[in-house]
């Protein structure tokens, strides 16, 4: 078949293929409408949307806009944010003018939920409401109430303020009642206070957070059999701390990650006010090195060291460091291992605890897309040590005294990851070194949670 | 879980096995600055008790001893590994050990002797708390300063009000906050004039210890005159 083209010589130079750069085509953001606000405030979106008017072509205006949206959306104000880009029309409008619509949707004002809640070896029900947006500016006001299955319950209100700033700062002010059973130590903890805190970037992904708390604690015996040492410590007791947090993540992920590190230092200063006061500081750190494309090696240290602030504060049980469990040190009871009086635990000022972790994907390798992805295997080897030490001034010295009688166990078993916070560790355990007194667990441990050692 | 009487009745029956240790504590509030008179009055009470029964013990002082307190009563004793709390369950487990101070009574006078305790318990006992927690003078001079004091603020306005709140109800559950200051004073002495006839028609040890445990509440001069009344029958016995 013949088709007949009427193509004069000039039209078909013209029509030969020229790639379009969307760079080279000249672009001005003359208008940027916002369509569906309501109680945001217009300085907020003002300030958001203000970047859109540099863009000098029409790759800039589109990528530019993409990156407005993803910020509008992380406002906390609005549902959804669509983009609409047009040529600018009107009396003032020039020929490479452009205008821009963003429609939002706000939140409603007020919303709820009930969640459930991962935590370490308990699931939670979470009933909350929380009020969006509240005053216009990203700001959230939220109420919840939280049922654990270990018999925990607590609320918490909280109002938290972002400031919209380079360094991603937000405010928090938050009240809280918190009642928690440690049968491990023989005591049930009722925890009432307030906490302020004020985090934001230094640079980014490094993330520092300074927090003020208070809090009124009421330590009772769980029953008639607990130990004397713990007894002694039950009443009231108050707590009024300065913490600083700074957190540094640059792992793909928090439940099976593949490479990246993950550093986390606490120091507390506990003794303005109360009853209550010390100084302390605890560190983590995990190093995930990917060995191929499936296998992790994956090194993790955790640390602490308090001392207690003066003679007329104290420090009580429920301030102290523990060590073992299936999320620290495996192969150990909860709590197992250190300072025991009767088969419940007492805590210790200073510990350490270090992991050496292989994943690798499971046996059959049932592929992506499958269980493959939320199943591993890990072989494990995990140490530590805790205990009331003495630290002269040598330096040898003491590295000697935190080294000597540390507890060892190794083992393997297999990680299921819930979403995209937890897991679920079915492991078997084998204790290698322990010390009189320690309360170890040879053989299966299961463990749900976040944190992992 | 094991129910609580067994615990307890299975305690009480190993406690009876051993000896009287030589390290017993006897824990209460600081006497100087912390303790209330119903607690000084038990603790006085129970020390009373321990050294007539003859048995060594050490008094040790706590500004948490009402926490520490297996049931929240106080005086309570730690001996060897059992923590027993409150006068009547004290002399129970000393009771188990095969030590008492009423082996000279018949079952009729150990029947007379308690209804004389419990009585005397329930007015002076709840005499000595609406004193302390529902007089106005006495709650905001005395108990209040002398409650909070081992506690920072804002604790000890917190946990004080806390306290009086649960005693108040107690007493309006045995109707006695609608006594006035004088109702009270009245049921004080009409128990002392008894508890004089008691003891001149007993000579009941027991019952000397209980009146002694009562002394705080009276005038310098009643405490010296019984004391002395209590001293000269306890030699004639």
């Amino acid at each position: 078949m013949q088709t007949a083209e009427r193509n004069s010589p000039e039209t078909t130079a013209k029509t030969a293929d020229v790639p379009l750069q969307l760079s080279n085509i000249k672009a001005l953001v003359e208008k940027i409408n916002v369509e569906g606000l309501g109680r945001t405030k217009d300085d907020l979106v003002i300030k958001t949307i203000k970047e859109l008017f540099e863009a000098k072509d029409f790759q800039q205006v589109v990528l530019k806009s993409q990156e407005v949206r993803t910020k509008l959306e992380k406002l906390g104000c609005f549902k959804n944010v669509g983009v609409f880009i047009d040529t600018s029309k009107g009396q003032d409008a020039t020929s490479s003018g452009l205008e821009i619509t963003f429609t939002v949707k706000e939140l409603k004002r007020v919303l709820g939920g009930i969640n459930t809640l991962v935590g370490n070896n308990e699931g939670s029900l979470v009933i909350g409401s929380n009020l969006p947006n509240t005053f216009g500016r990203g700001e959230k006001l939220q109420v919840e109430y939280t049922y654990g299955t270990k018999q925990s319950k607590g609320f918490n209100g909280m109002f938290v303020k972002p400031l919209h700033n380079k360094a991603n700062s937000i405010l928090t002010s938050s009240f809280y009642q918190q009642n928690s059973e440690w049968p491990s130590s023989g005591y049930h903890l009722c925890e009432q206070g307030i906490s302020l805190d004020a985090s934001f970037d230094s640079v980014p992904l490094l993330r520092h957070s300074v927090q003020w708390e208070g809090v009124w604690r009421e330590l009772s015996c769980q029953s008639r059999t607990t130990t004397f040492p713990v007894r002694e410590q039950a009443g009231h007791s108050l707590k009024s701390a300065l913490r600083h947090v700074i957190h540094y993540d640059n792992r793909d992920s928090a439940v099976f990650s593949n490479r990246g590190t993950l550093f986390r230092m606490v120091q507390e200063l506990a003794g303005l006010g109360g009853d209550v006061g010390f100084v302390k500081h605890e560190l983590t750190y995990q190093l995930n090195v990917p060995i191929t494309n499936d296998v992790v090696l994956q090194g993790s240290f955790q640390g602490g060291f308090m001392k207690r602030l003066n003679d007329e504060k104290m420090i009580y049980i429920c301030d102290r460091f523990f060590l073992g469990g299936p999320h620290t040190v495996r192969g150990f009871e909860q709590r197992g291992i250190g300072p025991q009086s009767d088969n419940q635990a007492l805590g210790a000022q200073t510990y350490w605890a270090a992991g050496l972790h292989l994943f690798t994907p499971l046996p059959f390798k049932p592929g992506h897309g499958g269980l493959g992805d939320i199943l591993r295997t890990h072989f494990f080897v995990n140490a530590g040590n805790i205990d009331n030490f003495n630290f002269g001034d040598n330096i040898k010295e003491s590295a000697r005294i935190l080294t000597d009688r540390y507890r060892l166990s190794y083992g393997m078993g297999l990680m299921l990851r819930l979403g995209t916070v937890a897991r679920i560790e079915l492991n078997y355990c084998v204790p290698l070194k322990c010390q009189r007194g320690d309360r170890t667990h040879h053989g299966v441990q299961v463990a749900v949670g976040v944190q992992f050692l | 879980m094991p129910s609580v009487l067994l615990t307890d009745s299975i305690s009480f029956e190993l406690g009876a096995l051993e000896p009287w240790p030589s390290d017993v504590k006897l824990y209460q509030p600081y006497e100087v600055e912390q303790i209330l008179l119903q607690d000084q009055a038990n603790s006085l009470a129970v020390q009373v008790f321990l050294r007539m029964c003859g048995l060594e013990f050490q008094v040790e002082m706590r500004s948490n001893a009402e926490h520490m307190s297996p049931s929240g009563k106080l005086p309570f004793i730690k001996c060897g590994a059992f923590v027993v709390a409150d006068l009547d369950p004290i002399v129970s487990f000393i009771a188990n050990k095969g030590i008492n101070l009423t082996d000279h009574l018949d079952a009729a006078q150990k029947a007379d002797m308690r209804a004389y305790m419990s009585l005397a318990n329930n007015i002076l006992g709840n005499a000595e708390l609406y004193i302390s927690w529902c007089d106005e003078n006495v709650l905001n001079e005395v108990t209040c300063p002398r409650y909070g004091s081992v506690y920072s603020w804002p604790l000890n306005t917190l946990l004080t009000w806390r306290k009086q709140k649960q005693v108040t109800k107690k007493l309006t559950a045995l109707g006695w906050i609608t006594k006035t200051l004088d109702e009270v004073n009245y049921s004080k002495k009409w128990i002392f004039t008894f508890a004089d006839t008691v003891l001149k028609n007993y000579f009941c040890r027991f019952m000397k210890m209980s009146i002694i445990a009562v002394m705080p509440l009276v005038s310098a001069s009643e405490i010296i005159s019984i004391s002395l009344m209590i001293d000269a029958r306890s030699w004639m016995r």
